[in-house]
């Protein structure tokens, strides 16, 4: 005997022969259903290496089974293999560490997360529908999917979502700020005050009993409120069942400090649950920028648990979805890629290894300026020409002229589609789909669109970069230079047409270009456009017309351009601002409002000459800062300079702001990590005695001072950004390097 | 991601670096002269990196002669200007 269910799948994780699997059942109840299931990973190796491995795996007394077989590795086309079947999921883990400890063996499928594996067997994903048989004691017989995760229309079915965050300001609790707990479901809210832990926690089982959430949704969960709230119920020894599995309690994993993109991140620790989804909308990456949708997105189309995605880098959604296609297609999934890249001659190496054009822009401001943008310019080359690991440098196609890439000596197959073109091409044409939708909604609809594009957006933005990165499993530094060779010939290209139109260069990068030709309007910028896709075969757009526009010049070299500094405001009124202090997360708020206010009143003109004569009033708004600043009328939080630590706070050179602030908030017994950001303000930064220059906002004593100079200085050069091109007169600003005419006064 | 081969705005500033006993040497006066010259250098890096050569100076130089070059340019054509004007 057994039943069906129609449901959504909710949730996946390892148990004792099986796998956990969560249900939303069509009729609103929450299954939790088991599935034996028995994962397998090959590997490969000369006769003598394949005998100490049979011996080895005899010797586990684990539940294994080993038998030889053929299947497919990417580059080295059909191979002879082992593969080792475990009928104890639990046990895959101890099996897999053992024999790699042996030397001349290649391993394949066997570091895939367990859920990813079962899901990609299965055809499964997170929020999709299925079919399920299973027996009255709750075991699976048999599960299919009724959809797939590249549909592009899909719903997410209701799904209760419990609340829980301190109350006020969420600053990092970790760093001291303290509150009440506060909770809310559906609109319902209440603060959980109780007179001991004991009551805490009763009152917040309470709330968990009564909703039975699907999702639980903090602020600051992962490394604050689950671990106070675990320790409390270990203390007073009391239940609390934060997951929905009676069998299961929460699972941890540790916090990280990594670099990416020559920048220390820091992820909190997770604190996952079984049966029941924990979120931390200050731990998730995807979450801050998506959304629940967008990461309901991410989570179908990599096939990765929901609060798996939503802790992980995109780097690793696009891993997963190119694992999945490769499973698909039954090709082996290498083990610690072993792929170094080819040597190249030092010339070779120079040619290749540039990255995207990086202009400096005519410093100075300008009319009626256009700008075009490549979109999606990186994962639009990628698919057009067919860039990926084994589509580069091919043995078939070396002869073929029409396969060399520009200015290097690489060529791309023009026979065999590449595994990355083939997945990148549905997420492009999925995310224009979502575009579209975007433009033909309106509210909720639309925001969920809007979501979605997002999500997938930062697929795009990651997969390249991907390529060159060294964990990636079907990325190569070859083909990460073939993508930005051709980003470089393609802007060159665009460049020759505009040029060729009479229009003049002002700035271009990597895949964006500013032009200005006297007389031009917005159709002449979209005929220009069309000529530009005409000759490169890429998307390019007109992103807007400017008003006019403003290239700051370097801090440090004033007589050049920064790339990507500059401010300016469309015909339309919106405006675009890049680089400047503003924009800056270290700047304080006291700063930043005061620059946010100048450019509104810049902004509010119709042409460059009623900009400049806007100069004055710009002042007098500068000069309106430094009377509050010199009279004390400014509030703690204005001033407050947010810094990301670079490095272990011991480590910092004594005395510079930060490590102040930071060794103060050591001292009050916080944990600090490389990647976090700590929040301090200045308060002397010419004291001798190093303790004195910096109080850690946290533990910001009752009689705080400030340091007036320092701050009216960064009020001073704030303003000294907006008005320094725009006082570069017509003529210098023709000329580059010329430092230009005052045409007002300079910030007193 | 680290980067094998060094970027064009840290060459010339590895080579400003190199070159600071020269304008050390230098009379104060002269020194903004030298100094606009390697700010050439930087204004034309995107051409720089793309010629991808072999002795970065060598970009560089060009840069530093294409600035000079332009400023001869400018200066003849106000040169010619001032002549066509009428004398009084």
């Amino acid at each position: 005997m057994t039943r069906s269910v129609h449901a959504h799948l909710f949730d996946v994780y390892p148990v004792r022969g099986g796998m956990a699997v969560w249900l939303l059942a069509d009729d609103g109840t929450r299954l939790r259903l088991v599935h034996p299931w028995a994962p397998r990973f090959y590997y490969a190796g000369r006769r003598d290496a394949l005998r100490q491995a049979s011996a080895l795996l005899r010797a586990l007394r684990a539940p294994v089974t080993a038998r030889p077989a053929t299947r497919y590795d990417l580059l080295r086309g059909d191979v002879a293999v082992t593969e080792v079947t475990v009928t104890n999921p639990l046990a895959f883990p101890r099996v897999v560490t053992r024999l790699a400890r042996l030397d001349d063996l290649v391993f394949y499928n066997c570091d895939i997360g367990l859920p990813q594996m079962y899901l990609y067997e299965h055809r499964l994903f997170p929020l999709g529908r299925c079919a399920v048989e299973a027996t009255p004691d709750g075991m699976i017989r048999e599960i299919a999917p009724l959809d797939s995760p590249w549909d592009q229309e899909y719903t997410v079915p209701p799904l209760t979502v419990l609340r829980l965050r301190l109350e006020g300001d969420p600053a990092n609790p970790n760093h001291g700020h303290r509150a009440i707990l506060h909770v809310a479901v559906d609109g319902e809210e209440s603060a959980l005050t109780g007179e001991t832990p004991a009551d805490l926690l009763a009152s917040l089982s309470r709330w968990l009993h009564r909703y039975d959430p699907d999702i639980l949704l903090t602020e600051w969960g992962d490394s604050f409120l689950f671990p106070r709230l675990r320790r409390l119920a270990a203390l007073s020894r009391l239940p609390l069942p934060l997951s929905r599995d009676p069998q299961a309690g929460t699972r941890t994993r540790r916090p990280r400090s990594y670099m990416t993109y020559g920048q220390i991140v820091y992820t909190a620790g997770g604190s996952y649950l079984h049966g029941r989804w924990h979120l931390d909308t200050t731990n998730s990456f995807t979450y801050e920028e998506a959304e629940l949708p967008g990461l309901f997105e991410l989570s179908r189309l990599g096939r990765l648990p929901v609060q798996h995605a939503a802790r992980t880098s995109v780097g690793t959604v696009i891993t997963s979805m190119q694992l999945d296609q490769a499973y698909q297609d039954g090709i082996l999934i290498p083990w610690r890629k072993s792929r170094p890249e080819a040597f190249k001659s030092a010339g070779d190496l120079l040619l290749t290894d540039r990255g995207g054009l990086t202009y400096m822009p005519l410093v100075g401001a300008y009319g009626q300026v256009g700008e075009l943008d490549f979109a999606a310019m990186y994962p639009a080359i990628m698919t057009r020409f067919n860039i990926s690991q084994e589509t580069v440098n091919c043995p078939c196609c070396r002869e073929d002229p029409a396969s060399r890439v520009p200015g290097i000596p690489h060529h791309l197959c023009r026979r065999r589609r590449g595994l990355i073109p083939r997945v990148l091409a549905r997420v492009l044409a999925r995310r224009a789909y979502y575009k579209e939708r975007r433009a033909a909604t309106t509210g909720d609809e639309r925001h969920v669109y809007d979501m979605r594009q997002t999500a997938l957006k930062w697929i795009g933005v990651v997969s390249f970069g991907y390529q060159g990165y060294k964990n990636a499993r079907f990325g190569q530094i070859e083909a990460h230079e073939c993508t930005t060779a051709l980003s470089r010939e393609m802007l060159l290209r665009a460049k020759d047409v505009a040029e060729a139109e009479g229009y003049r260069m002002l700035h271009a990068l990597v895949d964006s270009v500013w032009l200005q030709k006297p007389g031009a309007t917005r159709a002449d910028y979209e005929a220009l456009a069309r000529m530009i896709v005409e000759a490169t075969g890429l998307p390019i757009a007109v992103e807007g017309v400017y008003r006019w526009i403003a290239f700051v010049p370097s801090r440090t070299h004033p007589l050049v351009g920064v790339p990507n500094r500059f401010f300016g405001v469309f015909e339309d009124g919106t405006s675009k601002v890049r680089g400047i202090e503003l924009r800056r997360g270290d700047t304080p708020p006291l700063v930043a409002a005061m620059q946010s206010r100048m450019l509104a009143l810049l902004f509010q003109t119709a042409t460059l000459e009623e900009a400049r004569a806007q100069i004055p009033a710009v002042m007098d708004l500068l000069h309106d800062e430094l009377v509050r600043l010199r009279q004390h009328e400014v509030r703690p939080e204005e001033l407050v300079i947010r810094t990301v630590l670079s490095q272990d706070p011991r480590e910092y050179e004594k005395g510079v702001p930060q490590a102040v602030a930071a060794h103060q908030l050591l001292q009050a017994g916080a944990t600090l990590h490389p990647g976090e950001a700590i929040e301090y303000i200045i308060t002397n930064a010419a004291s001798r005695i190093p303790g004195e220059r910096a109080v850690a906002y946290a533990c910001l004593p009752g009689d705080w001072s400030y340091d007036e100079e320092r701050y009216a200085r960064m009020l001073r050069r704030a303003t000294e950004t907006l008005l320094t091109p725009l006082r570069r007169t017509a003529e210098a600003a023709r000329i580059s390097l010329r430092p230009g005419k005052a045409a007002g006064p300079e910030p007193t | 991601m680290g980067r094998t081969v060094p970027t064009m705005t840290q060459i010339i500033q590895s080579e400003e670096d190199g070159w600071a006993p020269f304008r050390r040497a230098l009379r104060a006066q002269d020194r903004p002269a030298l100094d606009r010259l390697f700010a050439a250098a930087r204004h034309y890096s995107a051409a720089a990196s793309y010629v991808a050569r072999p002795v970065p100076f060598d970009a560089i130089l060009l840069s530093m002669l294409l600035e000079a070059m332009k400023a001869i340019q400018r200066l003849e054509a106000e040169v010619d200007a001032l002549r066509s004007r009428p004398s009084v």
